[in-house]
């Protein structure tokens, strides 16, 4: 068990900074932000000059090796274009991030979880079939299209929900909304199959043939065990919605960590970027290592075949 | 064959066609403007003018010209990216089924390592690098999902390898890659053409992604999800702007996906999300 978790913590530290070391050469391959922040403006001297004090005379490795010695003293570097540190930069917009996505992740899971539980019951009826359509919409919509359907009727033609910023609880809704339903639809789809694996096993047969009450044998013996693989479908979800609230935040003009991210992009901030990547792979790097140990923990024969 | 399969084989079908004879079919340029003609409403709506059927855009573009045109570009990016990652992830899953030893454990590797990393960001970094050429974006786009072949390629050719055929012709002194193009591929088709049929939507929403976040395909270029993107501004009063691009997106990727669902149901295929 601690030789697992020990392999598995390991290997997510590698993939973390293969991902770093691959984006740190790849941002530097075109392009220098010199260029891009003063253009024709700034003399070939000062060019120099400025070049030198962000350490991007240097040769590749060598860069390398400075940043990462800085990150283990927790130096991230400035941004380039706001010239302040890149935490300070993110610090401040992570909070309505995480709020978001944590609002998406709970209603996709209070929500998807239940309507799993009730097609698989109801398997066959109408209502069943319309919600497992529902979820079949959910993977084949996009998040960009989901978000300006929601806008045009809610925020415009009913004129019910305000559409960009996150100024009151009531700006919340529509771009969790927008990323609760993939999630919802994975969760729903995942739960209704592993009800449906369960229900045929002997110990449900069996808690059944000794009289347990029908909610007992779903709530407690059936559920309990169906949820239990939906622990790895977390992983994928969490991916999701990083891919999501990328999106979502640049729709709903929503003042978090993405809009950042992307903005980075277009301005060769490379610092800014490269915290970005690594903060984001690190999220889910993090929560697949949580994922396998939860699962190994949980799971008995997970253990022993390791 | 179920009524909604033949359904959407009809819709397939149809709209292939309209993207292919879309110079017949609207007599506008789609990326011709006319200020004067801007934001016409479509058919269904008061004030159509009899000209353009599905509306104009803010600049007073023909919608269905550009819907057409942007099918075209969106899904012929889609296409050619799928074919990348098919061709790239299935040779790595033969590569490390067959040959097996270290290669198997690198190639095996960078999957796990793909696999942890958020794909959008990924393609981020490669745009902000490389720029938002045609040619780079497919190659991008190519990268989704290579890694969901490899792992079925490499699950199956274990599987076969132990096979008495396969022992034969090895020992009749067949080459690894003429084992692997001989007799490894013919008896993986039926679950490589399901999984790239699955993947497809999953490509084509990519794409749009990309190009609604404005990093995509480049204006003037008509490419659905830039499309949505630029019909976001005028949703108030001309929502047709963005709706039409949207539901061509949804209608895509929606009739695929029924096919993929049926295709890996009647070729009895358990591919694992």
């Amino acid at each position: 068990m601690l030789r697992l978790i020990a392999w598995r913590t390991g290997f997510a530290c590698l993939t973390i900074f293969v991902v770093l070391a691959a984006c740190f050469t790849a941002v530097r391959m075109t392009g220098s932000p010199v260029d891009f922040l003063y253009g024709d403006g700034a003399t070939p001297e000062q060019i120099v000059e400025l070049e030198r004090e962000w350490g991007l005379d240097l040769p590749l490795p060598e860069q390398f090796v400075h940043y990462v010695r800085n990150l283990a003293k927790g130096d991230f570097g400035n941004s380039i274009v706001e010239r302040r540190p890149v935490t300070e930069v993110y610090a401040e917009r992570l909070a309505p991030t995480l709020q978001l996505a944590g609002l998406a992740l709970l209603i996709g899971t209070v929500v998807g979880i239940p309507l799993g539980i009730f097609s698989a019951l109801w398997r066959g009826n109408l209502g069943a079939r319309l919600a497992m359509g529902f979820t079949f919409f959910g993977y084949a919509i996009p998040h960009f299209i989901i978000a300006i359907i929601l806008i045009l009727v809610f925020g415009y033609l009913l004129n019910w929900l305000p559409s960009t910023g996150a100024a009151t609880p009531l700006h919340y809704v529509l771009p969790a909304i927008t990323l609760a339903l993939p999630l919802m639809a994975i969760n729903a789809r995942y739960m209704r199959s592993a009800l449906l694996d369960v229900l045929n096993q002997d110990y449900v047969r069996t808690a059944r043939a000794k009289g347990l009450k029908e909610w007992r044998v779903i709530g407690l013996h059936a559920s309990r065990n169906a949820i239990l693989p939906l622990i790895t479908v977390l992983g994928l979800e969490v991916a999701g919605l990083v891919n999501g609230s990328l999106i979502v935040e640049t729709v709903f003009s929503w003042p978090g960590v993405g809009k950042v991210l992307t903005g980075s992009v277009s301005r060769r901030d490379f610092p800014i970027l490269q915290f970005g990547v690594i903060m984001y792979a690190g999220v889910v790097v993090g929560v697949n290592l949580l994922v396998d140990i939860l699962y190994a923990v949980a799971d008995p024969r997970i253990r022993v075949r390791s | 064959m179920p009524l909604e399969i033949k359904l959407c084989c009809i819709i397939t079908a149809a709209l292939a066609l309209a993207a292919l004879f879309a110079p017949w079919i609207v007599p506008f340029d789609p990326n011709a403007t006319n200020i004067l003609e801007k934001l016409k409403p479509p058919f269904f709506l008061e004030g159509f003018d009899g000209v353009h059927w599905l509306g104009t855009d803010q600049l007073g573009r023909d919608l269905l010209a550009r819907c057409l045109y942007g099918i075209r570009v969106s899904v012929g990016i889609a296409l050619l990216g799928l074919m990348v990652s098919a061709v790239v992830g299935t040779i790595a899953g033969l590569a490390a089924g067959l040959v097996g030893g270290w290669l198997d454990r690198c190639i095996m590797l960078v999957v796990d390592v793909f696999i942890s990393v958020p794909f959008l960001l990924l393609v981020l970094v490669g745009i902000a690098v490389f720029g938002s050429d045609i040619i780079v974006l497919i190659l991008l786009v190519g990268l989704a999902r290579w890694e969901s072949y490899t792992r079925i390629v490499r699950g199956q050719v274990l599987q076969l390898r132990e096979m008495p055929f396969i022992e034969a012709s090895r020992s009749l002194g067949a080459s690894t890659s003429s084992i692997a193009w001989r007799h490894v591929l013919p008896n993986i088709a039926s679950p490589l053409i399901v999984l790239i049929t699955l993947n497809f939507p999953a490509i084509l929403l990519l794409e749009s992604s990309l190009s609604f976040l404005g990093i995509g395909v480049q204006p003037p270029t008509a490419s659905l999800g830039r499309m949505v993107g630029d019909g976001r501004d005028y949703l108030i009063f001309s929502w047709w702007v963005a709706l039409a691009p949207a539901v061509v997106i949804i209608s895509i990727t929606f009739v695929v996906q029924t096919m993929g669902d049926f295709l890996r149901d009647a070729l009895d295929v358990r591919i694992d999300d």
